[in-house]
């Protein structure tokens, strides 16, 4: 990946110059050298500072909206199909964004190395190439992890690796996999009686904070004002109780139905470990077995919800019990 | 009783009430009072209305909301636990409108519209019918038994339509509570800044 780090700079800075970019979205080093926080370069001196690695697991579409335009920005596949949605609903328009297209093979999940306490970690290797390992330095030892077990759950059900929407490619197209068993936790969910499912959505939504990290980073939140922030009326209260965290949580799986493309990471920002790409996903299920419809493929096509179709009368729900 | 029965009983307010000699609901009506704020408190209701299972109807203004006015006008017999919110059309109702109904106590929600073809504004039904499609599956897994939404396409002209829907949801609901699979309702529920909404509370409505 070193190699695509290069690539990366190089395109950057012809974005600037010849694509007339008024700004490049990347990811350059974060505080510790096994972290990445995003950067926005305007020079080309800036666009050295660009680096690539399985640290990057944000999604920086999330700043295009804001990003003086025209913008060109780094995406994985998960990433561009957020662009696709915002794209589809005229956030952005195509001629305004210039889409360097990662193809990503998974991001790693610092969680999942060992030790847990990464005040302890003194090096992290294996991050910036596809070595099959990642080995952390903590007080002297070596923890070494397959990457296949480190990778983000998001990464492991992944369907589309390559973007599907680019200006260029850096790197190697990366083929689908053949099941990514996408909805096996939906399936497990759905086999607990009802109450006991209602018990536990309860249980993880307790924990929410309301720290609204989630919206925050969601590409598709971007609503000036939110719902959940109205004071009149008041929608859902602010002070976290189960209940109203859990009608914030699903008035916002809802108000990305069709929308979402389960990048995942409001589950990645939780503070408080709540499985939040769960709620999303059945309603992502529903879409594909009733409509064959998925998010964030189609750029020019309508958003699923702003349509209808005469075939909708099939699956219409009106009448039934 | 509830904190705020109790307070009217103990408070003088009380004792200025006049009871009522007769009434058509049971034991406990109490008229209105009260509070030292100076708020008037609405009228508990008898027990037995307080716990029969509560409806919000999402009626469109053009067809469904027509049709339960003809059901009214007919003098058709119905249970009375349904409330309605007249909408312009029944895509006005964004389903996060039902979540927060659930979350405020609500034991069902009905979102009545035009039959598809037949919308005022042509197409409004028609977003709802997609949108609904996918929302309601998506109600069973929350946990939220599916009896306890329903869409239902009612013309101005129906109201022995609409008069059945009712009967039908309100008689599902009670199998519901019978079976113990009705969640109890929210003690109070914060509805606006610093104020606790008395829409959810055992004794309004």
């Amino acid at each position: 990946m070193a190699d695509i780090t290069q690539q990366l700079r190089e395109e950057a800075k012809r974005a600037l110059s010849e694509r007339g970019a008024a700004c490049v979205i990347g990811f350059r080093q974060g505080r510790k050298p096994w972290r990445v926080t995003p950067h926005f370069a305007t020079t080309p001196e800036q666009c050295e500072r660009f680096v690539w690695s399985a640290a990057c697991a944000g999604n920086l579409a999330t700043y295009i909206i804001a990003a003086p335009k025209p913008a060109a920005v780094m995406v994985k596949g998960c990433d561009a199909r957020a662009l696709v949605t915002l794209l589809q609903e005229h956030q952005v328009e195509r001629d305004q964004v210039h889409i360097i297209g990662v193809p990503c093979a998974g991001m790693i999940d610092l969680g999942r190395l060992q030790p847990a306490n990464s005040a302890t970690w003194e090096a992290v290797a294996g991050l910036d190439d596809n070595a099959p390992e990642v080995v952390v330095t903590a007080r002297g030892q070596q923890h070494r992890i397959a990457r296949s077990d480190a990778l983000l759950a998001r990464c492991v059900a992944c369907e589309h690796p390559t973007p599907g929407i680019y200006d260029v490619l850096v790197g190697e197209a990366i083929a689908p996999p053949a099941d990514a068993q996408r909805f096996a936790r939906v399936a497990e969910i759905e086999a607990m009686p009802p109450l006991a499912r209602r018990q536990y959505w309860l249980e993880q939504f307790e924990r929410c904070i309301r720290c609204n990290a989630c919206r925050n980073v969601c590409p598709l939140c971007y609503c000036r004002e939110c719902i959940a922030d109205i004071r009149e009326p008041r929608f859902v209260a602010r002070q976290p109780s189960a209940e109203d965290n859990l009608l914030f949580q699903c008035v916002r799986a809802w108000h990305a139905a069709g929308r979402c493309v389960d990048c995942g990471e409001c589950e990645r920002a939780c503070p408080m470990d709540i499985p939040l790409r769960e709620l999303g996903r059945k309603l992502e299920k529903e879409l594909r077995d009733a409509f064959g419809y998925e998010a964030g493929l189609d750029a020019e096509g309508p958003p699923f919800l702003a349509q209808f179709a005469d075939s909708d009368e099939e699956k219409s729900v009106a009448g039934h019990e | 009783m509830s904190a705020v029965e109790e307070k009217v009983a103990t408070s003088g307010a009380a004792a200025r009430m006049e009871p009522r000699s007769s009434s058509p609901l049971q034991g406990e009506d109490q008229g209105e009072g009260e509070r030292p704020g100076g708020q008037t408190l609405p009228r508990p209701l008898p027990e037995r209305e307080r716990s029969a299972p509560r409806v919000l109807a999402f009626l469109c203004r053009w067809c469904s909301y027509a049709g339960a006015d003809l059901a009214g006008g007919g003098r058709l017999q119905y249970p009375t636990n349904v409330r309605v919110l007249r909408v312009p059309c029944s895509a006005r109702v964004d389903p996060a409108f039902v979540l927060r109904a659930f979350r405020l106590g609500m034991d069902g929600v009905l979102v009545a519209g035009c039959h598809p073809g037949d919308c005022h504004y042509s197409k409004g039904n028609f977003y709802t019918r997609r949108r609904m499609a996918i929302f309601k599956p998506w109600l069973g897994y929350l946990g939220i038994d599916p009896r306890r939404f329903r869409l239902e396409w009612i013309s101005a002209s129906e109201g022995h339509r609409f008069a059945q829907v009712i009967r039908e949801m309100a008689a599902d609901l009670e199998e519901l509570k019978r079976q113990g699979e009705l969640p109890a309702r929210p003690e109070s529920v914060i509805a606006s800044e610093g104020e606790e909404s008395r829409i959810a509370s055992p004794s309004t409505m």
